[in-house]
């Protein structure tokens, strides 16, 4: 009785701070509304007796991509005084209503049929040995990649900001310089 | 000799080269045409004379080895196969194999053709030489001759059918030549449209032969259309013999230009001369009766069918003669004697005697192009002028080719010993022996008719007076070397092709006729009456003298005394008037059938459903609808992020809606 | 850790040689790539043409002997063997095509062919991958270096603002990809495809509307890769904005890799969708063959137009999706030969257009390559050639896949589908010969023609990008009369 509370209490903290994430106006606020959804969410994982993917939740997500975004709209934020609410349009209401529709497909797919737990769906992670032994065995591949894919991030991200910088002269384009 | 030839080749390669010679041809002389601009193609003209030559030439040369190979052979039938070249269409209940046939009526026809084709490919290098379009003419007289060639050689009904309609198009490319003048572009339409009436004909007596066919259970695997084996299966077209006879030869109306479809033959003389003489004299036209002849298992089994084709035949025969009569266009006289001769080919098919109108096919191939090169070597000469009364007295200016014309009319008056003699009178002397009297009276009438007609031209244009100007009459001369030799080599031809069918009654052996008759049965089974030549004897006489007293009365007339048929003329103008029209045919058509089929097509086919239903609606209307979505599809890319995020949301909520809900 | 001893590491190591080889390449890249100086880009150049070289040569080594194979999470049979093929051919046009292109813009940065050797070993691990959590990072993997890469021209605002378009929607769909999975394994109880497979059809019968919600969901991401409609809508900005080589990368690898892993999935869990699925799946294709063609008929740009026609191409390929159940085996085969036949030719028409592009410039106006037949005939000939192959007339490579690809729809069953085919193909012809129209009956332009460029451009990596086009043109030309071999090489590596 009291998990069931304290999941449902998690979850509706989860949804206010996934809903103010996404309606300040003013970025840091934003950024702060993340922090507590993410928070929610380590809490639910806590409450659904995955500790180690809660530990990891708050430390590495809550914690180190949290930092990293906060430096980032700090550095370039302007404040908030930039910022205008824009005016709901149709297109707005209809995503929004799109959206709601599709969170009512969700629970109804979830709630309505008797939720069966899958045969393999439990007992999975609540320790980083077995955590470790399928990272390090089955899913060496995925882990493996996933490395790679970070390395891509990082790549991509230097490419597209800086790498190079000097060496190109100007923005004179080959069209301009032909027509 | 023939077995150093059959070392290199096999009887079936040599068959097949009797028509891909001539394709070769054409597309050999099509390609330069395409692709060299006129004046450049003038480079390739003596490449296109060699080339559209020497193919006819060497097509007419397989046909001679063909003809001795097949002489040779033992066998009572002499008859050769190529076999399937391969198999054209294989569905469950129909085979069509692509396969040629020697035999002796194809060989006749194929040699006929061929030697004819090579002497107007010849006469055409000196006509056509200055014309723009010599490679294209070329191109299509070899084409010609190679649908011809697959019309006569075809083993079977559908390959016949590609042929006959080839010649179609050859017909109407060549028809209208000089498709500038929009007259002579129309003329070859109307040649093609008068055609394609007897081909619907065809086609529907071909669905009844398949019919037929099957419900006899024949093997389908042998092919239904093959000769062969619809000779082997002919009983069970007893049923439908005579529905199936009539509307072949609906088809042979039409190709052939009989009554009621014989209209387009005149107009048809729009082409070029040589063209006429080939296609529309010689050839062509007479498709139609080979078919009958071809088909004659299947015409035997209806005695009506037959009966209608011999009184269609001997009323076209005088028909065409009277208007012949007064006709001043020196090629359309010739064209209405081409139809009055067709006429008596039916005539002698109606009445039974298949062989007959073999022997007179070939005879009037080669006088009537004869007539046609005569004819246009004088055009030419005087410089285009087709009208007899404005002609006169070449014979002085040209006496090979006046001469020449005079052997070719005594050959189409039956005046012996030409050639027309004996195989106009084996016509009228068979429609006699088998008790037709009236179809021989009819016969008999236009004999008559068309030696004052063709003598009346004959006198107009050579003998008398000119009646063209005096510079025009001295510039005419005879033609170049290579018109004048296939001139000769025909009417030497024309002179002494009767050989072949001398009768037996002359102490003759017939020779065409017998070698023919092998193949068709109901001659084989027709024992010769004995006690009937004196009666034969006497019967030529009198047609003889019939038609020689009309060609002399023919030739006086208009070669002395030429105002006398203008005055006769005036005296019964309104019959005059109506021949001279020629008794309004045309202008019936026009009204009957022609105005109202446009009036229907102009406003209900086309203005009415092509216009508003297919173009409007079916094709501009998919074309704006499509351009419509388009447009909507373009303009939902605004190329705002959102909105296509909004697509995305949307598109997920229908889709999980769709599979969940 | 006693697992990771089990596995017989020489064998596991050739197994997925070709994959190891691209890593290599894409690393070695990066290294040259850190080097100074102006010119680094050359060794980085030769770098991942090396990986791509040895990839391929692995894989076709490999290929006779594989059969069903796999190495944990990465599949190593025939088919993943083809697809690594496919994908890394893909990329090696990409390269081929770039110097001259990027160096003509002034763009030739450092990091860029790192990017396309890191696509490239993305895209061999998303034909490769046998489990969905691989799939979702090796997609991440390929779509990160491409994000960076379609936007790789900082210099104009078109480039960068498509890349961000494809980001955002990118991210967006990852998402929903990332979801599905999870509810698929939420019902399965697995990720293993193979497992899946097996399981599917209880899985479906215990917890039906939570296996369809993740079916769903997964469908949708996956459509998003493909550019299947509607979730295409980034296709054309992205495709026009790119730098021409990597729009003929995007059209091309990412697409066949997609399709390939969207295949895996399908086989395995499209049977127990049943009806469900085949209705999806059957309205996804209709819908992006329509759209598709229908936007392209009003393209000016001949960038975007071919970005429509390869959002139709998608639709095409999407057919074999609705009734894979029925015949996995024959489809399989007909959309790895489309699949091969598609690339080729877009690869290219890109390359064609990105040639031309070399001595006029962006954007490339269909109106620009007026009269194009007489001043750069063989240009204009290849061009002619995949665009008609494109269309999908015979005797090309183009018809040919067409032609297999709705005979096994057809005997699949989806004769509806195979009409709305037939109608866009029929559409397709009238905006792919608008383009020939205008190189070989339209006079140029005079004004829009600059003087000099006429001649061909003088770059060291030209003839690159010549060969490229003319291998490409052989391909399409050559199999599209005798397609024995590819046809052999298809039906060998379907599973």
């Amino acid at each position: 009785m009291i998990e069931a509370i304290l999941f449902y209490f998690l979850a509706a903290c989860a949804v206010v701070s996934a809903v103010g994430t996404i309606t300040r106006i003013n970025p840091l606020m934003s950024a702060l509304w993340l922090v507590a959804a993410l928070l929610s969410l380590a809490g639910l994982y806590g409450a659904l007796a995955a500790p180690l993917v809660a530990a990891i939740q708050v430390i590495v997500a809550a914690g180190a991509v949290m930092v990293l975004i906060l430096f980032v709209v700090m550095m370039t934020d302007r404040g908030p005084e930039g910022m205008r609410p824009r005016a709901i349009r149709f297109s707005k209401m209809l995503g929004a209503l799109a959206a709601a529709y599709l969170a009512i497909v969700m629970i109804v797919a979830v709630a309505v049929p008797p939720f069966v737990a899958s045969p393999a769906s439990g007992g999975y992670y609540e320790s980083p040995v077995t955590l470790g032994g399928f990272v390090a065995g089955k899913y060496a591949a995925a882990f493996e990649l996933a490395g790679v894919m970070l390395l891509v991030a990082a790549l991509s991200v230097i490419t597209i900001a800086k790498w190079g910088e000097r060496t190109r002269s100007d923005d004179d384009d080959c069209e301009e310089a032909l027509s | 000799m023939l077995d150093l030839i059959y070392q290199h080749i096999t009887l079936q390669g040599l068959i097949w080269l009797v028509p891909t010679l001539p394709l070769c041809g054409a597309a050999g002389i099509g390609l330069i045409a395409m692709f060299c601009a006129r004046s450049e193609g003038a480079k390739f003209r003596n490449f296109a004379s060699f080339a559209g030559c020497l193919m006819p030439a060497l097509s007419f040369a397989a046909c001679v080895v063909l003809f001795f190979t097949l002489t040779g052979f033992e066998a009572t039938e002499p008859s050769a196969i190529t076999g399937p070249l391969f198999r054209w269409a294989a569905l469950p209940t129909l085979f069509v194999d692509v396969g040629l046939k020697v035999d002796q009526l194809s060989l006749v026809m194929a040699l006929m053709v061929s030697g004819v084709g090579l002497l107007v490919h010849i006469y055409s290098v000196g006509y056509m030489w200055h014309d723009e379009g010599y490679l294209r003419y070329f191109a299509l007289l070899n084409l010609f001759l190679f649908f011809m060639l697959l019309l006569v050689l075809a083993d079977n009904l559908v390959v016949m059918f590609v042929g006959w309609e080839g010649v179609s198009l050859c017909s109407w490319l060549l028809i209208s030549f000089w498709f500038e003048d929009a007259a002579k572009a129309r003329a070859g339409a109307k040649a093609f449209i008068v055609n394609r009436i007897g081909d619907a004909g065809f086609l529907l007596g071909m669905f009844l032969i398949y019919g037929a066919m099957s419900a006899a259970g024949a093997p389908a695997e042998s092919g239904y259309f093959n000769f062969e084996s619809m000779q082997r299966y002919g009983i069970y077209f007893v049923p439908v013999a005579t529905a199936i006879s009539l509307l072949l030869f609906a088809g042979a109306i039409g190709k052939s230009a009989q009554i009621p479809l014989y209209v387009w033959l005149p107009d048809a003389m729009a082409g070029p001369t040589p063209v006429s003489a080939l296609i529309h004299a010689a050839t062509m036209v007479t498709a139609g009766v080979y078919m009958v002849v071809r088909l004659n298992f299947i015409f035997v089994l209806s005695p009506i069918a037959l009966e209608t084709i011999a009184v269609i035949g001997a009323a076209t025969a005088i028909f065409a003669a009277i208007l012949g009569l007064a006709e001043t266009d020196l090629k359309k006289i010739l064209a209405y004697s081409t139809i009055s001769q067709i006429g008596y080919m039916f005539l002698a098919v109606g009445v039974g005697a298949f062989t007959v109108a073999i022997f007179h096919l070939v005879t009037h191939a080669f006088f009537k192009s004869l007539l046609f090169l005569t004819a246009g070597s004088a055009i030419t000469a005087l410089s285009g002028e087709q009208d007899i009364r404005r002609m006169g007295g070449l014979k002085r200016r040209m006496p090979i080719t006046a001469w020449s014309f005079v052997m070719g009319s005594a050959a189409l008056a039956g005046i012996a010993p030409a050639s027309g003699f004996f195989s106009k009178d084996a016509i009228l002397w068979q429609a006699y022996e088998r008790g037709h009297g009236a179809l021989w009276a009819m016969g008999f009438l236009g004999a008559g008719l068309t030696a004052f007609y063709i003598f009346r031209a004959a006198g107009s244009v050579f003998f008398g007076e000119s009646a063209t100007s005096a510079e025009r009459y001295k510039r005419a001369a005879e033609p170049p070397f290579s018109m004048v030799v296939p001139i000769m080599l025909l009417a030497t031809l024309v002179a002494f092709a009767g050989i072949l069918g001398v009768p037996l009654a002359f102490g003759g052996s017939n020779m065409l006729c017998t070698w023919l008759g092998g193949l068709i049965p109901s001659e084989l089974s027709r024992a010769p009456s004995e006690g009937s030549r004196g009666v034969e004897i006497v019967l030529m006489a009198v047609t003889l003298l019939w038609s020689l007293h009309f060609s002399v009365l023919g030739w006086l007339i208009y070669a002395q005394k030429r105002d006398w048929p203008q005055r006769v003329a005036r005296r019964v103008a309104p019959l005059a008037r109506l021949v001279s029209k020629r008794f309004y045919v045309d202008e019936i058509y026009d009204r009957t059938i022609v105005r109202p089929l446009i009036w229907i097509s102009r406003k209900i086919l086309w203005q009415g459903i092509d216009d508003t239903v297919v173009d409007g609606i079916a094709v501009e209307g998919t074309a704006r609808a499509a351009g419509l979505f388009g447009a909507l599809a373009s303009a939902a890319e605004t190329g705002i992020l959102q909105h296509y995020l909004l697509y995305f949301l949307i598109g997920a909520v229908l889709i999980v809606g769709f599979v969940t809900l | 850790m006693e697992s990771l001893t089990y596995i017989d590491w020489p064998v596991t190591i050739r197994s997925i040689a070709p994959l190891l080889a691209l890593l290599g390449g894409a690393m070695l890249s990066l290294i040259f790539a850190a080097l100074p100086g102006n010119k680094s880009w050359r060794l980085e150049f030769w770098a991942s043409i090396a990986g791509f070289a040895a990839a391929i040569i692995s894989s076709w080594l490999l290929w006779p002997q594989s059969g069903k194979g796999a190495f944990a999470t990465i599949a190593t049979g025939r088919l993943s063997q083809a697809g690594i093929l496919i994908v890394t051919i893909s990329a090696m046009f990409a390269a081929f095509v770039s110097p001259s292109y990027m160096e003509a813009r002034r763009e030739a940065r450092p990091g860029y062919y790192g990017l396309i050797a890191f696509t490239a070993f993305g895209m061999a691990a998303v034909a490769s991958a046998a489990d969905l959590v691989t799939l979702l990072i090796s997609i991440e993997t390929m779509s990160l270096a491409v994000y960076a890469l379609a936007g790789f021209m900082r210099g104009r605002p078109a480039s960068v603002e498509g890349a961000l378009k494809y980001f955002i929607t990118g991210a967006f769909a990852a998402a929903f990809l990332c979801m599905g999975i999870a509810f698929i394994f939420g019902s399965a109880g697995t990720t293993d495809l193979r497992i899946i497979a097996e399981r599917a059809v209880s899985a479906a019968a215990d917890s039906r509307h939570i296996f369809l919600f993740g079916l769903a969901m997964v469908a949708v991401g996956l459509s998003f890769k493909v550019a299947a409609a509607p979730f295409h809508a980034w296709a054309p900005d992205a495709y026009d904005g790119a730098p021409t080589p990597v729009t003929l990368l995007m059209a091309t690898g990412v697409k066949a890799a997609a399709l390939i892993a969207f295949f895996r999935i399908a086989s395995a869990i499209g049977v127990a969708g049943g009806e469900l699925w085949h209705g999806l799946l059957w309205g996804l294709a209709a819908l992006t063959i329509m759209w598709g063609n229908l936007a392209a008929l009003r393209q000016q740009n001949i960038k975007r137009m071919l970005a429509w026609s390869s959002v139709a191409h998608a639709g095409y390929m999407l057919m074999v999706f609705p009734s894979v159940s029925a015949n996995p085996q024959g489809l399989v085969r007909a959309l790895l030969l489309y699949i091969v036949a598609y690339s080729l030719m877009t690869a290219g028409a890109f390359a064609a257009v990105g040639a031309f592009g070399l001595s006029s410039g962006e954007p490339a106006d269909i109106g620009r390559f007026s009269g194009l037949s007489r001043k750069r005939p063989a240009l204009a000939a290849a061009l002619s050639l995949f665009l008609i192959s494109l269309a999908g007339f015979p005797p090309t490579l183009g018809f040919f896949g067409k032609y297999y690809l709705f005979l096994a729809v057809v005997r699949a069953g989806d004769v509806g589908l195979a009409v709305v085919a037939v109608v866009g193909s029929v559409i397709s012809a009238c905006y792919y010969l608008r383009p020939v129209m205008a190189m070989y009956f339209k006079d140029a332009r005079v004004r829009a023609v600059p003087k000099a460029p006429t001649a061909v451009p003088a770059h060291a990596f030209y003839a690159a990008v010549v060969a490229a086009i003319v291998i490409a043109a052989l391909a399409v030309a050559i199999f599209g009369i005798m397609p024995q071999d590819l046809v052999a090489f298809v039906e060998a590596s379907a599973l």
